[in-house]
């Protein structure tokens, strides 16, 4: 890809079109870090939004999907079944439980497992969201009167 | 006895069908009136009266002035010399000597140390009798309070969840004003999340406080 160097007051630019602020998943007016290469100049993605936070997360779940499958009707969800399970802890609250492959890293043998290990998964992420639901009252509060009885 | 008295003796005999030494609630504002000792009527029983829908309660609560305290501590003392008095820094429980669960009080004695219980104590619902027990939206609030403090057990706060939407499914007209006043006291920006709270029990949807 090339792109036109222009005149800029003393200086010179070149253009970012959209799509390339998208892909660096920059916006105007904010700042881009660069680094001078062997080849010439690399601008590096800005990997500290929340934006990119999602990007990645979506990107790890669909990977996660693509190497695995569906969970099929089982008629003992306790006994080790043709393939392991998988659980998608990317959103801890909404956990996806797919079949994988025997053999898969951190997979679990039975059907059973694998719903016990989700529905920690979503008793841990309850309970961790009361307590953040305390912090969020306490931020820039001076004091709230709590009931202690 | 009027429609009032008969709500709180409701509440009274339920309890007393599944728990043992359980005080009536009327004999103890009985005595709260004769000595004239500034008292409101809160707990379980103060749910049964706001919701015609009342539950079993181990004990009779009250929030009592700073000003009467001491007397209304002796009163019960002398009264019902067979509980144990127990001091629990904010509030003093008058426990069951036979009773050996966790749940073993029988009356208490809530110190009007907190903002809130300050305000509660003029909120009077006008009952018409001598019975002082705080308005619904008083009654809204100090639920609330209960639900959103970290220093109560889970298992109370799971209680004082289902309560508190009784009391906002009760009545359609609340005063708001009243229920933003009382719920800043507990912190600021406390009127914002109860409001939000009331709005999303009346269109049915699940609360997590």
């Amino acid at each position: 890809m090339k792109i036109k160097i222009n005149k800029w007051g003393n200086s010179h630019g070149i253009r970012l079109s959209a799509s390339l602020l998208e892909h660096l998943n920059v916006k105007n007016g904010n700042q881009i870090e660069f680094r001078l290469t062997n080849e010439g100049i690399e601008l590096l993605k800005n990997n500290n939004s929340i934006d990119f936070l999602n990007q990645v997360k979506t990107q790890v779940l669909d990977d996660l999907i693509k190497q695995s499958f569906p969970v099929s009707l089982t008629t003992n969800p306790n006994i080790e079944a043709e393939n392991d399970y998988i659980v998608i802890g990317v959103n801890p609250t909404k956990p996806i439980i797919r079949e994988v492959e025997k053999g898969y890293l951190g997979a679990y043998r039975t059907l059973a497992d694998a719903k016990y290990a989700a529905r920690q998964l979503i008793q841990q992420s309850i309970d961790e969201a009361k307590h953040s639901l305390s912090e969020v009252r306490q931020i820039g509060i001076d004091t709230i009167r709590y009931i202690e009885l | 006895m009027t429609k009032n008295s008969e709500k709180l003796i409701e509440s009274y005999e339920i309890s007393k069908q599944s728990i043992d030494g359980v005080i009536n609630p009327l004999e103890v504002i009985q005595l709260f009136e004769k000595h004239q000792i500034e008292y409101m009527l809160v707990g379980g029983h103060m749910l049964a009266y706001h919701t015609d829908n009342p539950r079993a309660t181990v004990d009779v609560d009250f929030i009592i002035a700073k000003k009467d305290f001491k007397q209304a501590v002796s009163i019960i003392n002398n009264v019902y010399p067979n509980l144990i008095l127990n001091d629990k820094n904010h509030h003093i429980t008058f426990d069951d000597k036979n009773d050996t669960s966790k749940h073993s009080e029988r009356i208490d004695l809530i110190k009007d140390e907190f903002p809130l219980f300050k305000l509660v104590l003029k909120s009077i619902q006008n009952t018409n009798e001598e019975i002082k027990i705080p308005i619904l939206e008083a009654a809204i609030v100090l639920k609330f309070a209960a639900c959103i403090s970290p220093n109560r057990p889970e298992e109370d706060k799971l209680v004082d969840q289902a309560d508190l939407i009784q009391l906002i499914k009760s009545n359609n007209n609340l005063n708001k004003k009243i229920v933003s006043t009382l719920s800043e006291s507990i912190y600021t920006g406390g009127s914002n999340e109860l409001m939000q709270v009331i709005e999303d029990v009346l269109n049915n949807k699940a609360i997590n406080l």
